[in-house]
């Protein structure tokens, strides 16, 4: 088993991966086609910016009338002090419009990622366990067709399923708008109902990796030493498979589980596109749309910043799972 | 065991998550916005006596019948920004910041100019001096009294304080007016004077898209206006106050202020709710209007569907689709015959079937919408087909010398026309251009770009043929001065055309000071236009709506107001003036 990195250096290597992302999400919105001003012009309506004089200003006010060092480190300099900046398309503020996408984002990316970890750790289990049968190959088959299907297929194959033709669920938003509920419970069972959909997309992708990943690991270790000992014990099987087989699986899961975060985060760009859920996906798609430089800065850099952060909290959940890789 | 305490905490950090979205939304709904059943809704009374350019009769307007008050009516949302005053975000969101705050005047649904913050206005006969009498007892939402001073500085924070780097519509407007002197000769009566006449000043600057009045009590020292959002920057003195705006799901509740001086609003209150397609809401029982945007190519089926099970409201359209050539790309773009053979080869009543199931029109070649009251008539149309097309381009040495069904350029080289587009519309138009344009041997290739490419392309004038829709050839026909002289600014201008007469033209029109002389000017300039062809207007799509008629059914298309839709006319928000009834 590969040796675990120090804190330090993981925390020296996630410093380089930001620093390297502030270039980034500074510079790739910039290399797009496209000017974020077009944002203002509005071809429905026929309005557009026709004065130049007002063009000038405009600029001025985005800061977008300066050389490209200037905006960097006036950026960089914003960052510091924990200005994301102002959105063009949206006028409002970045900050303010991550703190109202993120929390929706993160509701949908935390219980895909636990319920995915989850369903491909017992799934996986039995599966390997049952190697062969029935059960395992219709599992095998059914969850690796099913990661061969991008999110945003089998987005909106379930919304058709279950918002059209069979119409019991919301077809979008995060909730019911202006609704008003008598209970606390009742506005919890809305955006519950609103979350179904996103939520069973986002989780049945990530499971089809993580279940093949599981199932092949505990394949190997099914014949192991301990295993054979365990059975020689009379121990039950459920704790034989949960227990001895599941905990020496655990670490590549894990693993592999912060890798996901990464997935978890793109997939869930495009499961609120089609469930127009008001995420970061939603704000992100909108401001590539806009070319709106501010808000793909913003956007980009927290949502890769959730991704850092969740990494370095994989990273050390496996060090508690496995001390060794702490000590070492 | 620890595990199963982390377990219900990871549930309990959960559940904490969702509780603290539904709080920190800020949802605040007042405890007494029932709507009052059946209560009287007023009209707009008012006596405008004054009137220059000869728009303004000052009739009451919707008055007569006093229409039962309508609890909700649920728009279509969407994310426009903050609806203060600097805050709003292009056309949907100035609707949305003008039930917030007014305007010296306003815009009936027959494209009349009428009293809104002012009871009456007169213009002198040089057309210099606009002069406005506000409304006695016009208040601010917190009750202040509104005063020809607010109206001044509304202009004033505009022209020469901070609010002229904000880069919404009506703050365009007015820095583009040639006003020499806002003043308040008293209380109510405030007096612009001008440098030299606008026509449309009436309509840019006091009325539909001009200038939304402030509060000076409240904006007097906010130094950066897009960025102030405290609870007075929505102090308005419009009908309606905002209650509740998502900005994440882009919703918007607004409710009615009964102390509104220009009327008492018959729509209790005003919901945007965001939706992902309009019909399929209205469809569900989440609207109680849909808007369908023929533009982006609709279904026929479903616009069967929606005309069976709701009532249908049809106007004549006020955005177009245009075929711009750039004359700088030189030979044969430049040549006048080359633009007229184009506007010959493609069937533009063809597309309006096609495309648009034949609801709208075909463009008028002189650029302005057909249905734009300023639109002249007998313009050529150019219905010579393929055959006439052929000759004009056989006039210009554009043959097909060696027989391969294409033409190619006087030296013989090969002729390959890339026809830039946008994605952000049905992309059949394109492909059904070149079809048309291969007919008469033009070898035409689609160059279907995101919208952002497409728009900027278009604005720099980076293509040789290009399709751009837009929607001003409704409104005031001084679009024509912006669309044809002076540098290329905007996306929807055209490149490379420059004509003496068209100049001239187009300043006279802005000038005039009455009608028919106005009229005389648009007419030689739409004439001028049609011939030189610099732009094609293909087709204009009907404005269509279908709606539950006993909601509510005060819709209607307003005459150069492509943000007003058939729903978003504040006006029938107020009167509830009926489209059935038109």
């Amino acid at each position: 088993m590969a040796e675990r990195r120090r804190p330090a250096v993981s925390a020296a290597l996630s410093g380089l991966t930001l620093a390297a992302l502030v270039v980034l999400v500074f510079a790739l919105p910039r290399a797009l086609p496209g000017d974020p001003l077009a944002a203002l012009d509005d071809p429905a309506s026929g309005v557009a910016i026709t004065d130049p004089e007002l063009r000038e200003r405009v600029l001025a006010h985005y800061g977008l009338d300066q050389p490209l060092p200037e905006q960097f480190a006036g950026y960089v300099g914003g960052l510091a002090t924990g200005d994301l900046g102002w959105s063009i398309a949206r006028n409002a503020p970045v900050s303010g419009l991550v703190a109202a996408h993120l929390p929706w984002t993160l509701l949908l990316m935390g219980p895909a990622l636990l319920l995915s970890t989850a369903a491909s750790y017992v799934l996986g289990i039995l599966a390997a366990w049952h190697r062969g049968r029935t059960g395992d190959r219709v599992a095998l088959v059914g969850l690796t067709a099913l990661r061969a299907i991008p999110e945003y297929v089998l987005a909106t194959l379930l919304l058709i399923a279950f918002a059209v033709l069979l119409p019991v669920l919301p077809v979008g938003g995060a909730r019911t708008p202006f609704a008003e509920h008598g209970s606390g419970l009742a506005a919890l069972a809305d955006v519950g109902a609103h979350l179904v959909l996103p939520l069973a997309t986002l989780t049945l992708s990530l499971t089809a990796t993580l279940f093949l990943l599981q199932r092949h690991t505990v394949v190997g270790v099914l014949g192991a030493d301990h295993m054979l000992l365990a059975e020689a014990k009379g121990l039950p099987l459920r704790r034989r498979q949960f227990v001895h087989a599941g905990r020496s699986a655990l670490l590549p899961l894990l693993t592999a589980v912060g890798l996901q975060v990464a997935f978890a985060a793109q997939g869930a760009v495009f499961v609120e596109a089609v469930f127009a859920y008001p995420g970061m996906g939603s704000l992100l798609l909108e401001a590539v749309a806009a070319r709106d430089y501010p808000v793909l800065e913003g956007a980009f850099l927290v949502l890769a910043l959730v991704v850092l952060a969740v990494n370095l909290l994989v990273d050390l959940a496996a060090r508690w799972v496995d001390p060794r890789s702490a000590a070492s | 065991m620890t595990r199963p305490t982390r377990r219900s905490s990871l549930a309990g950090l959960l559940v904490v998550l969702v509780v603290a979205l539904l709080a920190c939304e800020g949802a605040v709904r007042s405890p007494d916005d029932d709507a009052t059943a059946g209560a009287e809704g007023a009209g707009i009374d008012a006596d405008a006596d004054g009137q220059a350019a000869g728009d303004a009769d000052g009739d009451d307007v919707g008055g007569d019948a006093a229409p039962a008050r309508v609890d909700r009516l649920r728009l279509a949302g969407g994310q426009w920004g903050s609806p203060t005053p600097f805050g709003y975000v292009r056309g949907p969101g100035m609707i949305k910041a003008g039930l917030v705050f007014d305007t010296l005047l306003w815009r009936d649904v027959d494209g009349e100019t009428i009293p809104w913050l002012a009871e009456s206005w007169e213009v002198a006969d040089d057309g210099l001096t606009w002069r406005f009498t506000l409304r006695e007892d016009a208040r601010w939402h917190d009750g202040e009294p509104l005063t020809a001073a607010d109206v001044v500085f509304s202009h004033d924070y505009i022209a020469e304080g901070p609010g002229g780097a904000a880069g919404v519509p009506h703050v365009g407007r007015v820095l583009g007016a040639p006003i020499a002197e806002v003043a308040a000769e008293d209380e109510r009566t405030v007096v612009f004077e001008l440098e030299e006449p606008m026509a449309s000043f009436g309509t840019d600057v006091a009325g539909l898209w001009g200038m939304l009045v402030i509060p000076e009590h409240v904006w007097g020292d906010v130094e950066d206006p897009a960025r102030y959002r405290d609870d007075d920057a929505f102090v308005g003195s419009g009908p309606y106050r905002l209650v509740e705006h998502d900005e994440a799901a882009g919703s918007y509740l607004f409710e009615a202020h009964d102390a509104h001086v220009p009327g008492r609003p018959v729509v209790g209150e005003v919901a945007f709710v965001p939706v992902d397609d309009e019909p399929r809401a209205l469809a569900r029982g989440a609207l109680d209007v849909a808007e369908v945007a023929l533009e982006q190519g609709v279904p026929e089926a479903q616009v069967d569907a929606l005309a069976a099970d709701f009532a249908v409201v049809e106007e004549r359209g006020q955005w177009n689709m245009a075929l711009h050539t750039n004359l700088e790309a030189g030979f044969p773009f430049d040549e006048r015959a080359f633009r007229q053979a184009l506007a010959h080869a493609i069937d533009r009543a063809d597309l309006v079937d096609r495309l648009l199931l034949g609801r709208g029109e075909p463009g008028s070649t002189g650029g302005l919408a057909p249905a734009n009251a300023w639109s002249a008539d007998g313009l050529p149309a150019y219905e010579g087909g393929p055959e006439a097309a052929a000759e004009l381009l056989d006039g210009i040495g554009l043959v097909d010398a060696d027989g391969d069904g294409w033409r190619q350029l006087p030296d013989g080289e090969p002729f390959a026309i890339d026809l830039l587009a946008s994605a952000r519309y049905d992309t059949r138009t394109p492909e059904l251009v070149a079809e048309q344009l291969a007919k008469v041997g033009l070898a035409v290739e689609p160059d279907v770009r995101d919208p952002a490419d497409a728009d900027e392309r278009a604005r720099a004038g980076e293509y040789a043929l290009a399709l751009i829709g837009y929607g001003d050839v409704g409104a005031d026909p001084d679009v024509l001065r912006l669309r044809y002289t002076g540098e290329p600014q905007a996306f929807s201008a055209a490149h490379g055309f420059a004509h003496e007469r068209v100049d001239e033209l187009a300043e006279r029109q802005r000038r005039a000071v009455d009608d028919d002389e106005r009229a005389a000017a648009l007419d030689e300039l739409q004439a001028i236009l049609a011939e030189e062809l610099p732009v094609l207007s293909l087709y204009v799509p009907s404005q269509l709506g279908f709606f539950d008629p006993g909601a509510f059914d005060a819709f209607a298309a307003t005459p150069g107001c492509p943000p007003c839709g058939l729903s978003r006319n504040k006006l029938m928000h107020v009167t509830g003036a009926t489209t059935l009834e038109r």
